[in-house]
């Protein structure tokens, strides 16, 4: 299966059951590109950090959480006794989850696509139904060009979970770059 | 869909394992992440259940919630099947997974599941989540 958002830039090398491998050609016929990978941000890093360190203080690094009958979810702490010590409710996370989000540009047309989207592609986010793009600010490619492979994994049972578009719902995606006849994992996400 | 565990001495030792314990049935196979010991991890605790004779009578490698009963198509890395008393759902996570996202992992599984509980504890190098 290819991933029905990149049907028009993805020539199948070899597919399975279980993967697609895809090599990335531009509509204009060059097959070399620069890469973008959204990466966290200063202020992410640092309020992450701070909630991450304050947490730990609070619970520590193994931690249990609960969910009441109407599904409302808690964070608790127990003491050496196992009585619940500490209870507080989780409304919503405080800081915006970070998404992966993984683009290309075409050295010779300058023309950009989307390998991955965290947000909208790959197993979870397809069925959370998942509707909304990453919205990227400004794209920084790198200087140099190379040769792109995509490999995508899928589960054989998502039949059965009324997705509009299998070929989205991967579990995993693998992203290669070739330079110099050499290849190298850009990334490999797990998507479920 | 059924087949074998897959991977390492575990996968050789559960599936000759298999037959000594009596209908201990394993489902699916670990994910297939780019991190080996991600798999060992998963495969290893799978195992551990599959020792536990006449205990389980289902294990599943990266089943969904609803295959042991659950609310939801959220995949497990590893869910055991009890014949009396509860259910063990284990979720492998990585090490560089950051707590937030530990957090939005099980709180997603929990809020669709009323009433249950979710447990990030370390084992090894790795943590494990169990409900
Ligand atoms: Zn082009």
């Amino acid at each position: 299966m290819i991933p029905s958002y990149l049907k028009d830039i993805g020539k199948e090398i070899h597919s399975n059951k279980e993967s697609t491998k895809l090599k990335i050609i531009c509509t204009c016929g060059c097959d070399e590109f620069k890469l973008f990978r959204k990466k966290k941000s200063r202020e992410y890093i640092k309020l992450e950090k701070e909630y991450e360190e304050q947490f730990i203080k609070e619970f520590g690094r193994g931690f249990e959480m609960q969910s009441d009958l109407n599904g409302q979810v808690f964070v608790i702490k127990r003491n050496i006794f196992g009585k619940i010590v500490k209870k507080t409710e989780i409304k919503k996370l405080d800081i915006p989850l970070f998404k992966n989000f993984i683009s290309v540009k075409c050295s010779s047309c300058c023309r950009e696509y989307i390998l991955f989207d965290e947000n909208i592609h790959g197993y979870d986010a397809v069925i959370e139904k998942n509707q909304e793009s990453t919205i990227v600010e400004s794209k920084h490619y790198s200087d140099d060009s190379q040769k792109i492979e995509v490999i995508v994994y899928y589960n054989d049972d998502n039949e059965e979970e009324n997705i509009n578009d299998l070929s989205v719902a991967f579990g995993r995606i693998k992203i290669i770059k070739i330079t110099n006849n050499k290849k190298i994992t850009y990334c490999d996400f797990e998507c479920e | 869909m059924s087949g074998a565990i897959i991977g390492g001495a575990t996968g050789a030792l559960t599936a000759g394992l298999n037959y000594a314990l009596g209908g201990v049935k394993i489902i699916g196979s670990a994910q297939k992440t780019g991190n080996l010991f991600h798999r060992f991890s998963s495969n290893v605790q799978a195992g551990k259940f599959a020792m536990q004779i006449g205990r389980y009578s289902e294990i599943g490698l990266n089943s969904k919630l609803k295959t042991v009963g659950l609310n939801g198509a959220k995949r497990l890395d590893v869910t055991a099947v009890a014949r009396i008393g509860k259910n063990k759902l284990i979720e492998v996570v990585s090490k560089t997974q950051t707590v937030l996202s530990q957090q939005n992992k099980i709180n997603a599984m929990i809020a669709s599941n009323p009433g249950t509980t979710g447990r990030v504890v370390s084992w090894a190098l790795q943590h494990w989540f169990y409900f």
